[in-house]
């Protein structure tokens, strides 16, 4: 039980986190979506079942956080999780490569997410800030980011929840 | 048929119904203010402290950089006087705190409305809806729709308004919004509209409604101010500067750019108005 704990602790952490303390580290004023980011990889480690919930605690803390809809980055990072623990199994962490193209795919999967919720619930027009330069700053970025995010949580061994037999 | 059996087996299944039947009914609902409320009031204790942890380390990033400025210029000179360099240091920084300070009060004390200040402890956590997190809430007397206001370079000038408030924090709405719609004025003419952006600090905002008639009256480099005409904001707060006036053939009314006086990415105190006059 502890380690989900630690994993919810730690994903509304880093929920909080992308707020205030990201800023230091903005390029053209974009932030890196480290819950994304940290979503991905506990889903790829573990399966969807975690990573759904990951992406849930995660993008429900943000919708308090943010003037968005509630339920409009819950949905969003639900889905990333559930789909990325599909990766589990299927797609091996190298040190770069793997990492680079799943939180690449990730993000673009996380912009499509936004239009096509932004379209079904009539959310406050999301299609400028997702096509814009700024998103592809992002999705470079969090690209960028993933091998070295990945590298420092691989080293956690408390973070593998193990739910190979009863995840995807 | 085996219920239990049938959700054990399909657990990530069900469970991922569940999670996005809970996000879509929440999404159909509008949400449900008091979770967003209960959730702001708490989680945003954490925030606030998250905010002082950032403010430590942007301070120390800043004389880290100071340091090695210093370090080039006096690599030559003995280590007392070095010490007695880093000493003047610090006292310059505290010395430039202060003189913030002192403006930020003196900028207070010159408010016209009766005002709760407040420090910008987080913005919104991905990069599509704005918003800006301050430190005051409920317990401060703030209430939703109260007008934000900021002083900057010695200017005040408006920020946005509360849309959600907690016990302890709460969520600005910035002018630079798509749903924003501040009632404006150009300040010489007196012609009216609203004002709203495209959600980023990087694009003018928007001046609608102004007639085709107005274009002769209205030039690069004129004052827009709130207009206060059935609005939340009161009247004669400087919103932004006219950066460009373009009349289309087809349009009915003109498209006027507005370059807010708000430098929203280095804004760090805002003050919320409670009520207008002291």
């Amino acid at each position: 039980m502890l380690p989900y704990l630690i994993g919810a602790l730690l994903v509304i952490l880093l929920s909080i986190l992308q707020t205030n303390l990201l800023s230091l580290i903005a390029i053209a004023g974009v932030r890196p979506d480290l819950v994304l980011i940290f979503t991905v990889y506990l889903a790829n480690r573990n399966g969807g079942m975690v990573g759904q919930s990951a992406g849930f605690i995660g993008g429900l803390t943000q919708d308090i956080f943010s003037v968005a809809p509630l339920g409009f980055y819950t949905l969003t990072k639900t889905v990333v999780g559930l789909i990325y623990g599909s990766t589990r199994d299927n797609v091996y962490l190298d040190a770069f490569l793997a990492p680079f193209l799943l939180v690449l795919t990730a993000t673009l999967l996380k912009g499509v997410m936004f239009l096509l919720i932004g379209a079904l619930f009539g959310v406050s027009d999301p299609s400028g800030p997702v096509l814009s330069t700024r998103f592809l700053i992002e999705t470079g970025y969090n690209a960028l980011l993933a091998p070295v995010v990945f590298g420092i949580l691989g080293r956690f061994r408390g973070l593998e929840l193990d739910w190979r037999a009863r995840s995807f | 048929m085996d219920l239990k059996g049938y959700f054990r087996r399909n657990q990530t299944l069900v469970t991922f119904v569940l999670l996005v039947t809970f996000s879509v009914l929440s999404l159909m609902s509008g949400g449900s203010a008091g979770l967003r409320e209960s959730g702001l009031s708490t989680i945003g204790l954490i925030q606030r402290s998250t905010s002082a942890v950032g403010a430590f380390f942007a301070g120390a990033f800043e004389s880290v950089r100071n340091r090695r400025d210093l370090r080039s210029e006096i690599g030559r000179l003995q280590e007392r006087t070095r010490e007695l360099e880093l000493q003047q240091e610090n006292i310059r920084a505290l010395q430039i705190e202060a003189e913030q300070l002192r403006a930020t009060l003196g900028y207070a004390e010159t408010l016209e409305f009766e005002h709760v200040s407040a420090r910008v402890i987080g913005r919104d956590p991905e990069n599509i809806f704005p918003t800006l997190m301050i430190n005051r809430g409920r317990r401060n007397g703030l209430e939703r729709n109260m007008p934000v206001i900021a002083v900057q370079d010695g200017r005040q000038s408006l920020v946005g308004r509360l849309v959600e408030v907690g016990q302890y924090s709460s969520k600005v709405l910035p002018i630079y919004d798509v749903d924003a719609y501040v009632a404006a004025v150009h300040q010489e003419s007196r012609y009216q509209g609203l004002i709203s952006g495209v959600g980023s600090t990087h694009e003018p905002v928007t001046l609608h409604h102004i007639p085709r008639d107005a274009y002769s009256e209205i030039e690069k480099g004129d004052a827009i101010v709130t207009s206060g005409m059935r609005s939340i904001y009161p009247p004669d707060i400087a919103i932004g500067t006219v950066t460009s006036v373009e009349a289309s053939d087809i349009e009915l009314n003109l498209d006027i750019r507005v370059d807010p006086v708000v430098e929203f990415e280095r804004l760090e105190f805002v003050y919320v108005v409670l009520q207008e006059g002291r």
